[in-house]
């Protein structure tokens, strides 16, 4: 029992690892069977977005780290929308998050928010040094959602 | 490609640049706190750079590989000339970043998180429409202030 247990955890873990990609598989018209959907959207998007499957694996690992750490932390706060692209400005591949934070949000708060983007950041950059990854966040309140959307096209659906 | 003296030339008047839109302020604080921390990335860039150039023995990683040039690099600009792969980025920002993230050479976690930060409030301009980012005023001065501190603290500079 308590194997069955963990190893449903480790699927459910896998599948939250992979729901980027998925998700954007099914948008993109593949068919609903989940294994080629995924590979098939996988493979797409490393190839035309990412410099390579590594790239864009760790930019989704850089992103559920924040956001499962980002849900331990701040549990009045949510995360509207997560999202991942490269920067424009650099290719540097981007973890990206619409936060729903309320406008008059302290500046403690605004303090920890900013330190932990860059807590993920530079934990990543040691644990796979040569694959830089940007964590940015914007209020919900505030943003041009048609930029975001350009930018970092691939989302996951449920955050 | 310009030296260190010329890098630091260009971190001295966005530095007095920075401090001429602080000056410019209305009822709801600063008018362009957009541009102010946009600014204050590219100061920090020209002090990074300065850096660079000054590096005899440039550390970063590739495929997963600790790697080092020597008398090479002057500038960020300059490694897409030594790494074989078509597929990297151009922009001399991914570059500098390597740099900036490799301990090796000898930037602080805080700098590297300092200069990180700026990258991010310089960009953010572009998908925050709605409102004056007047919080990262605030930070980006700070970020600034410890990359010119560093900076100042390595080598004999004329930045104020």
């Amino acid at each position: 029992m308590a194997e069955t247990q963990e190893k449903n955890l480790t699927e459910s873990e896998e599948d939250k690892n992979w729901s980027v990609a998925f998700d954007m598989g099914r948008e993109m018209g593949f068919e609903e069977g989940k294994e080629i959907g995924r590979k098939e959207a996988f493979d797409m998007i490393a190839d035309r977005f990412f410099y390579d499957k590594f790239d864009l694996s760790n930019t989704i690992q850089c992103a559920e780290t924040f956001i499962k750490r980002f849900n331990e932390s701040f549990a009045d706060y949510s995360i509207a929308s997560a999202r991942i692209g490269v920067a424009p400005s650099s290719s540097i591949p981007t973890a990206f998050f619409v936060l729903d934070v309320p406008e008059n949000i302290s500046d403690e708060d605004d303090n920890r928010i900013d330190a932990l983007k860059r807590e993920v950041e530079l934990s990543f950059a040691k644990r796979n040094p040569g694959h830089p990854v940007c964590v940015w966040s914007v209020e919900k309140s505030s943003v041009d959602m048609n930029s975001v959307e350009s930018d970092f096209p691939f989302y996951r659906k449920i955050v | 490609m310009p030296t260190f003296i010329e890098h630091e030339a260009q971190a001295a008047s966005n530095l007095a640049f920075v401090d001429e839109i602080f000056k410019l302020s209305d009822n709801d604080g600063l008018r362009f706190p957009d541009w102010y921390a946009t600014v204050c990335f590219y100061t920090a860039v020209h002090v990074i750079e300065a850096e660079i150039y000054q590096m005899a023995t440039v550390y970063y990683n590739f495929n997963g590989k600790p790697m080092a040039l020597t008398g090479k690099i002057r500038h960020s600009s300059d490694f897409k000339l030594f790494l074989g792969r078509t597929t990297l980025p151009t922009s001399p920002h991914f570059y500098r970043r390597l740099v900036v993230d490799d301990s090796r050479n000898g930037f602080s976690m805080d700098v590297s998180a300092a200069y990180n930060s700026l990258y991010e409030y310089s960009c953010k301009a572009r998908y925050e429409c709605f409102k004056k980012c007047h919080k990262n005023v605030r930070r980006s001065k700070e970020a600034l202030d410890k990359i010119v501190a560093f900076h100042k603290s390595k080598f004999q500079s004329a930045l104020p």
